[in-house]
């Protein structure tokens, strides 16, 4: 069943003009029945009457007499009397309408009294549809008892009297047993309804009237609020469709619909300006999300360092553009792989950064290596812990550093502080060492001068005391040999420094040892650099530290039984980022070991036997090129012999080479 | 030779054996411990040569040096200096002072008997 709140408002409408004018019209169509009804009750009523007195009339008279037409009745056919005259005469002074009468028949048809017919017998007439009315009349009087009516209605026409058009005749009788009368008076209904059909009219005219009103309401509701309803009802459909562009306009001003119809259209306005406005407040947050993701993706893009992150199973999920570059392998060949496939230290390495994130929830500057296309990278690893908007851990994110230049800075910047370290020491040595030559000189000279004289005094034949002084004299020279080199050491003789390339003192060196070299079967190699920045040098002394090393090396091929090789060369180099120059001395010899590498520069270390120098060589080597503002270098293995690499900065004046 | 030389240094070790080599050679040595006694000396003798230590208590080497210069009969005397120390500066200093040679010790005595020989030569 389809509800009425339903219906739309115009089918709302219809349903109410039909429910008004339906009970209305069956209200009017029943008035006018009933009125109708009741006009006909009325005016059969007076015919009613009619009969009801003409009967009553007739059952008071005595002794009426009235000739009928039938042959039986003839005990009482007799001349009427005056009884019978009245009423007579009364019968037919009954008029109904214009020309209705009463009159008297008997059971037989046989008319007695009548303005026209009497006499007659019309006991087979019939009307004009053929049926014998008298004769139903007559059948059905004989059954009437006491006062009853029986009413009859025929169509006739009274062609006598010049009727052309048939009309409904209506007769009402009753029956008077005692004379066999049937008393009966009968009219066109058309003329005892006469006052029916003004009213009937005018009923008419009210229904249609009323018709036309509820009608003419229906459509007034219509125009002046349904559609301006509807209109403003289809309006907010399509504006909660999206479609913004609404604005209704009623004809009314200031009634409840121009209220609904303007605070509609204030609303439209208002939210398609609020929808304008978020659009655009959309459109720019939308552009600044943009940028904004544009920004931080360039970050992570441009960055050096390597970001990636991983899910909780391990697998990478993200790698920028740092990491790509950093590891040397494509974006695709990142994403989706293990990261520790990518670490030296393997899962184990992964376990334990997780380890420690779960403790800490991030982790700085975690050293490791990661392994790249071509090599392995040292890295410091920043990590923290990914996690959704609940807390849950999603995976880590992870930003590498490569500090490979780091670790070679560290490494520069341990030899460097190795070797303040080493020169700090060595000056305070020095100076001690200064101290105690100089306190040593002057017994010394002392011993030497007195040693001269008894030598001088000695008798040349006294071989065995000569031989005693003379050991004593050794004892001197050595003393003095000693005190020399410590001097040497302490630096207190005078370095002369002047523009010199570092190939002429080691070149000179080389010289000087040659033949001893080629004696003992040593292959020697010469690389040297020709065209060599200067270095503001002191020849004599960078000669010495030439030919120590060059000794240093040959008492290790000495005593190896490898092949003998000696590598000297000279090459473009660098100090702390300055230009410098290096000069180098290899030999193929079994190597330092690698306990005893820096220790090999100290004074008064030495793994030559006693009397076969006094260890103060490679630390006066280390000196006298500190004083040149330079660094000896040491790299020694079992495999590859050991290289002395001298480094000094060049001239400062002059960097390039002369040509 | 009979070469009057005025011998002085703080330290007698050096002082006595140097004066027993000298006169051993035939040198006539006097000497003195610090530049004072050694300058007392000289103003009061002459001397034709003089071996002098840098580093001594009181006056320095140089000091006297200076001074003895100064006195005019000492302006041509060859002037020897002995140090222990003898950086490029020392010797600058030195020669600026006066100084005729310097030499470093510990020296060796041949070496030395030599240098005095050179010297007094060529005065």
């Amino acid at each position: 069943m389809i509800s009425f709140a339903n219906l739309k408002i115009r089918t709302k409408l219809v349903v109410v003009f039909f429910t008004v004018l339906l009970p209305l019209l069956t209200g009017e169509l029943l008035t006018l029945w009933y009125f109708q009804n009741t006009l006909q009750n009325a005016a059969e009523l007076e015919l009613t009457n009619v009969v009801k007195h003409l009967y009553r009339s007739s059952k008071l008279q005595k002794n009426c007499h009235f000739p009928s037409g039938s042959k039986e009745k003839t005990a009482k056919n007799q001349a009427p009397n005056a009884n019978t005259v009245f009423l007579e005469k009364l019968f037919l002074s009954y008029r109904i309408g214009k020309t209705g009468y009463a009159f008297v028949i008997d059971t037989r048809g046989n008319v007695i009294i009548h303005p026209a017919k009497k006499g007659q017998n019309i006991f087979d007439s019939r009307d004009l549809r053929g049926f014998q009315f008298i004769k139903e009349i007559c059948a059905r009087a004989e059954k009437m008892e006491g006062e009853a009516i029986g009413t009859i209605r025929y169509p006739w026409v009274n062609r006598e009297e010049g009727e052309t058009v048939p009309r409904m005749k209506i007769v009402k009788f009753m029956y008077l047993s005692k004379w066999d009368w049937i008393v009966a008076a009968g009219a066109y209904e058309e003329e005892i309804y006469a006052a029916v059909g003004p009213v009937e009219n005018y009923t008419f005219l009210l229904i249609v009237l009323s018709v036309f009103l509820v009608l003419f309401l229906t459509l007034a509701m219509n125009r002046f609020i349904t559609r301006p309803v509807v209109m403003i009802s289809k309006a907010a459909s399509r504006l909660a469709n999206g479609n913004l562009e609404q604005n209704v306009h009623v004809e009314s001003e200031r009634d409840e619909l121009a209220i609904l119809a303007n605070s509609f259209n204030k609303m439209a306005d208002q939210i398609r300006q609020e929808t304008e406005n978020l659009e655009r407040l959309v459109d720019n947050r939308t552009k600044e999300l943009k940028e904004s993701i544009e920004k931080y993706r360039n970050l992570v893009e441009s960055t050096v360092d390597g970001i990636v992150t991983s899910d909780r199973s391990g697998t990478i999920t993200f790698a920028n553009t740092g990491m790509v570059k950093m590891l040397g392998f494509e974006r695709d060949f990142l994403v989706g792989r293990k990261i520790w496939k990518f670490y030296v230290g393997g899962i184990e390495q992964a376990r334990s950064i997780m380890r420690l994130l779960k403790a800490e929830g991030n982790i700085t500057n975690y050293e490791q290596k990661l392994i790249a296309k071509d090599r392995n990278i040292p890295i410091f690893t920043s990590a923290s812990l990914l996690r959704d908007s609940e807390g849950k851990k999603t995976g880590s994110l992870g930003i590498f550093s490569d500090i490979s230049v780091r670790k070679k800075l560290e490494k520069d910047l341990q030899k460097a502080q190795a070797s303040i370290v080493q020169t700090m020491k060595l000056r305070a040595l020095g100076d001690l060492v200064a101290g105690v030559a100089h306190e040593i000189n002057n017994p010394l000279m002392a011993s030497t001068t007195m040693l001269h004289i008894i030598q001088k005094n000695l008798d040349g034949c006294d071989t065995k005391m000569n031989a005693r002084v003379d050991l004593l004299r050794k004892c001197n020279e050595r003393i003095t040999k000693i005190v020399n080199h410590l001097r040497e050491f302490s630096r207190q003789s005078v370095m002369e420094k002047a523009p010199i390339s570092i190939n002429e003192p080691l070149e000179n060196a080389l010289i000087i040892c040659t033949q001893q070299l080629l004696n003992m079967q040593v292959h020697v190699e010469k690389s040297f650099t020709e065209e060599l920045p200067l270095i503001m040098g002191d020849s004599n002394y960078l000669e010495q530290v030439s030919l120590d090393l060059i000794a240093n090396a040959r008492d290790a091929l000495e005593s190896c039984e490898c092949e003998k090789k000696l590598c000297v060369g000279s090459m473009l180099s660098e100090l702390d980022g300055k230009p410098a120059v290096a000069a180098f001395i290899q030999d193929s010899g079994p190597g330092i070991p690698q306990n005893i590498q820096d220790k090999i520069f100290e004074p008064f270390f030495t793994t030559k036997g006693a009397g076969k120098g006094t260890g103060l060589g490679l630390s006066i080597c280390y000196g006298i090129i500190e004083e040149h503002g330079g660094r000896i270098d040491l790299d020694s293995s079992p495999e590859n012999g050991t290289k002395f690499t001298i480094i000094i900065p060049c001239e400062s004046n002059r960097a390039e080479p002369i040509s | 030779m009979g070469c009057k030389i005025l011998l002085t240094d703080d330290d007698e070790l050096i002082v006595m054996s140097v004066e027993s080599m000298l006169e051993l050679e035939g040198y006539d040595v006097t000497t003195a411990y610090n530049g004072r006694e050694a300058l007392d000396k000289a103003s009061k003798n002459t001397y034709e040569l003089f071996v002098l230590d840098i580093i001594m208590p009181g006056m320095s080497g140089f000091e006297v040096c200076k001074a003895l210069r100064n006195l005019e009969k000492y302006a041509e005397t060859p002037i020897v200096m002995l140090t222990a120390k003898s950086t490029e500066l020392d010797r600058e200093k030195g020669f600026a002072m006066g100084a005729t040679r310097f030499l470093s010790k510990p020296i060796n005595p041949t070496e030395l008997l030599r240098v005095l020989e050179e010297v007094v030569l060529s005065k």
